[in-house]
């Protein structure tokens, strides 16, 4: 009787864990007034000499994205730049995942992207594939530089996703979340994180850096919204995103 | 002995003149095949993204998706969205499809077409303000053999041009 008690209360738990509960990756509606943009969580590396590649494994969360703008995303991706603003032109080479909702849909569409500066006057490319990892997944994206100022090369799960030819010497990586509508959800939540595991970047073929040692990592968060998006260092090689206003 | 008939050398030069004609006409179809003009995309922009877009020719395998299917895949089914041009290609993107695929190629009006948003790094601590951005090209690619969505390329001037205010 009380080992079959016992198997009904662990099971029972199981059940709402797996059918019941809130999952990790769960979207979580913001209230927060809309405003379009570019909005940023997460972190930079700027070691003052050429970047050769950055990678990190992130969680492909579900976040809330609100239908105002036509082009609403929240995104979480790895990025090669510069810091040399040239008539006012960055420069950079990425790759992750997005979920992108117009207005017209009732829940967004998952895509893996690959976007990448062109002819050194702020044009911008963009490549965008169905993503078949899914929600909840390990994905780990990847973008690398062959010392020419054109080749870059970019990767999911360690498999070639698209090479580019941009126009620029990198010297800084990111990796970070982004949303274009500050009504969107940041990936992660209070209670669950987005994680961006095994962070790593290379100043040299095989001189691989953690991101967040000896050195830690800068924050790369938007001015004025430290308090609506927040990250942490877990250790040397994961940095967590989240939402303030999402308290799953 | 086999007699041979009087037309029989004629014969034999006819057939080999044709046979020769055809596979040089095929060699000929196959090395020079035409590169396909999209709207407002240039060799420089396939050649940055590592793209090949071929012209479709009569020897190709008949597409078992019409134009119409592959616009409605683009599109998402809006009608309020116009459709610049549809290219029936043969796509070879390098490192990921190596092999000539025959694929539908839709042209999207940037200006009606709901389009991702141009992401990206503008400068974190500078307070400044992006550049107007004009779409100048958004084309969508369908499998021409059973209508699945493979992959959008855009193109965006001025995004990450920044007027600086510091």
């Amino acid at each position: 009787m009380v080992r079959l008690t016992f198997a009904a209360v662990i099971c029972a738990g199981v059940a709402i864990c797996f059918f019941g509960g809130t999952r990790a990756v769960d979207a979580c509606q913001i209230v927060r007034p809309p405003k379009h943009g570019n909005f940023f969580d997460g972190w930079l590396r700027a070691p003052n000499e050429t970047v050769f590649e950055t990678r990190a494994q992130i969680e492909e969360y579900n976040p809330y994205v609100a239908n105002t703008y036509d082009d609403s995303i929240s995104s979480a991706w790895v990025m090669l730049s510069d810091n040399h603003l040239i008539g006012g032109v960055h420069h950079f080479a990425q790759v992750g995942w997005w979920k992108w909702r117009h207005p017209g849909q009732s829940d967004g569409t998952r895509s893996l992207f690959a976007s990448w500066t062109v002819n050194n006057n702020g044009t911008i490319q963009e490549i965008w594939l169905p993503d078949n990892y899914g929600v909840g997944a390990w994905v780990k994206y990847e973008v690398k530089y062959f010392n020419d100022g054109l080749s870059f090369n970019t990767y999911v799960m360690d498999g070639l996703f698209w090479q580019i030819q941009s126009d620029f010497v990198p010297n800084q990586a990111t990796i970070t979340g982004e949303i274009t509508d500050v009504g969107n959800q940041m990936p992660g939540g209070t209670q669950n994180h987005d994680s961006l595991l095994d962070a790593f970047y290379q100043t040299g073929p095989g001189v691989n850096h953690f991101f967040n040692y000896p050195v830690p990592a800068s924050i790369y968060i938007s001015p004025g919204y430290s308090q609506e998006f927040a990250s942490s260092v877990v250790n040397i090689t994961q940095i967590d995103i989240w939402d303030q206003k999402c308290f799953n | 002995m086999l007699k041979r008939h009087p037309l029989a050398a004629g014969v034999i030069l006819v057939l080999v003149v044709v046979v020769g004609s055809v596979a040089i006409f095929r060699m000929n179809g196959s090395s020079s095949a035409q590169t396909v003009s999209l709207p407002n995309v240039t060799g420089s922009d396939f050649e940055g993204a590592h793209i090949t877009a071929t012209a479709a020719s009569p020897n190709d395998e008949h597409p078992k998706t019409s134009s119409e299917q592959a616009r409605g895949v683009a599109t998402s089914g809006d009608n309020s969205v116009s459709v610049l041009a549809v290219n029936l290609i043969n796509l070879k993107v390098e490192g990921r499809i190596p092999e000539p695929r025959l694929v539908w190629a839709v042209s999207l009006d940037p200006a009606t077409a709901p389009l991702p948003p141009v992401l990206g790094d503008y400068g974190l601590n500078d307070t400044s303000t992006p550049a107007q951005r004009i779409r100048k090209f958004a084309v969508v690619f369908v499998d021409a053999s059973d209508g699945t969505f493979l992959f959008g390329w855009s193109e965006t001037a001025g995004a990450n041009q920044i007027t600086l205010t510091r």
